[in-house]
């Protein structure tokens, strides 16, 4: 499978420059920006950071190398595999620095490991549901599909609760301990991995 | 041993359905696989590689299942899709460094000597490289890793003339050790007929006729003639005709012709033609 990492790694250091731009800008951003904004900005390049998978997937789409990896010596399972690494390491990359740049520059009164933990597990959480998406329906429609159920959850979420109540459930989720924020992300991921490597199989041979 | 042993193989999806495909291919021996757009070669391909499932039928590639020992039958088989498909921002050799981590039988050396014979740049971007220097890192690929079986599907489009020949005459040079096979699909019926030992024609899914290419060419060819003397032929010696008023053509039978009828050669490419338009079998 270094084969396959390897070759993500060289289409995200190749093709996702702009994502690279964007995570220095946000960083500059929070920077020079009041100390309250700070972590907005410090935590929009990590959830960014969970799209990396997605874009590969989309690249791999449009290049051919989907049909043209099936003739090489790897599982199915190995194939999506890779995109699940590349995307945590990634994340894990972007999260690191923006924890380092928050580290020096921190003014906000939430701790510090409870808001990345909860960036982190919103970074993983977003791939989790769209990749398997993708893998059963193509890119352009898993996101489309995507967007739909997201428009569908929060409609429904805003209906049951009151803002208040959505309010207190941030406050709530304050208390609970970080690592649980990281476990959950990393655990979902994990799910989303094998469901992706099942309908992955399945698309891929109609 | 067969390099390919497909039986009674059958896929069907939307409107296409392949049937009962019956191919054995020895070897040291290269098939062509001929046919239409549609007429299901892709899919045979994709069959072969397991990229698709099957509805009835076996595929053994070099004495294995293909499905059941799928990727240590790709360690043995190199494949040239039409489009490669390699991410257009990587370059020769970062392909290198990739398939080195793929293959266990990569072969660094063999596939610098076939960039060089074929002079890619090895530090162009892979989208920035025109068609036929695509297709070339693809089939350097391919024959870089001591693959047994080459699987190739419409690879010499988009080559030169030039670059096409010297394509051939490595795929010769492939074949002289028996270990080595063939299966090549194309359009340009020439170049298989130049190459091939074994010739299939796929037509609407269905194989029309899958024969050596001596063997073809030794029993049809052609008769230019009097209509009137074309009806008086047996109708099974008579695989398609064309009349016009300077008199008929029609490709034949030889076994079924009288002696004394002077008869040319045919080409595979006229064969196919007259074949798929009649839908003969």
């Amino acid at each position: 499978m270094k084969g396959l990492l390897l070759k993500d790694y060289y289409v995200v250091t190749r093709t996702c420059k702009v994502q690279l731009l964007v995570n220095v800008v946000f960083i500059i951003v929070a920077i020079i920006t009041n100390e309250n904004d700070r972590f907005m900005f410090l935590a929009v390049p990590v959830l960014i950071a969970g799209d990396i998978p997605i874009t590969l997937i989309a690249i791999d789409e449009k290049s051919r190398w989907t049909e043209y990896s099936g003739a090489l010596p790897y599982s199915t399972a190995q194939k999506v595999l890779s995109k699940y690494i590349t995307g945590l390491i990634y994340v894990l990359l972007v999260c690191g620095i923006m924890f380092l740049t928050a580290l020096c520059f921190n003014g906000s009164e939430i701790p510090l490991t409870i808001m990345f933990s909860l960036a982190l597990a919103g970074a993983l959480l977003i791939p989790s549901l769209m990749i398997p998406l993708c893998y059963k329906f193509g890119v352009n429609n898993g996101m489309l599909i995507f967007l739909i159920l997201l428009f569908i959850i929060m409609f429904i979420f805003q209906s049951i609760f009151s803002t208040e109540e959505i309010s207190a459930l941030l406050l709530k989720c304050a208390e609970i301990p970080a690592p649980i924020f990281v476990l959950a992300g990393i655990a979902v991921y994990g799910a989303s991995f094998g469901i992706s490597t099942a309908l992955g199989a399945v698309r891929g041979k109609k | 041993m067969n390099a390919i042993e497909i039986k009674e193989l059958s896929k069907s999806y939307g409107n296409f359905k392949l049937e009962e495909l019956n191919i054995e291919l020895p070897g040291g021996c290269i098939l062509g696989l001929i046919g239409e757009n549609g007429a299901g070669k892709s899919t045979t391909i994709k069959l072969i590689l397991g990229l698709l499932k099957r509805d009835s039928g076996s595929i053994k590639i070099l004495g294995r299942d293909n499905l059941k020992e799928n990727r240590l039958m790709k360690e043995d088989v190199g494949t040239v899709f039409d489009e490669v498909g390699i991410p257009d921002c990587l370059d020769a050799r970062k392909i290198e460094k990739v398939m080195r981590r793929t293959f266990k039988r990569w072969n660094t050396d063999e596939y610098n000597a076939l960039l060089k014979r074929f002079s890619v740049p090895t530090n162009r971007p892979f989208g920035k490289l025109s068609r036929g220097m695509k297709m070339k890192v693809g089939i350097a690929a391919a024959l870089s890793h001591n693959a047994k079986l080459l699987l190739l599907d419409e690879a010499t489009s988009g080559l030169d003339p030039v670059a096409r020949d010297e394509f051939l005459d490595i795929l010769n040079d492939f074949t002289r050790s028996e270990e080595h096979s063939v299966l090549i699909s194309s359009h340009i019926v020439s170049d298989l007929e130049k190459i091939c030992d074994y010739i299939a024609f796929l037509h609407n899914g269905k194989l029309l006729l899958f024969e050596e290419k001596d063997v073809l060419l030794s029993e049809y060819g052609i008769i230019h003639c009097p209509e009137q003397t074309l009806s008086e032929l047996s109708k099974s010696a008579v695989i398609c005709k064309k009349v016009s008023s300077y008199g008929a053509e029609a490709i034949v039978r030889r076994s079924e012709i009288p002696h004394s009828a002077e008869i040319s050669p045919v080409t595979i490419e006229e064969l196919f033609v007259c074949m798929a338009k009649e839908g003969a079998q």
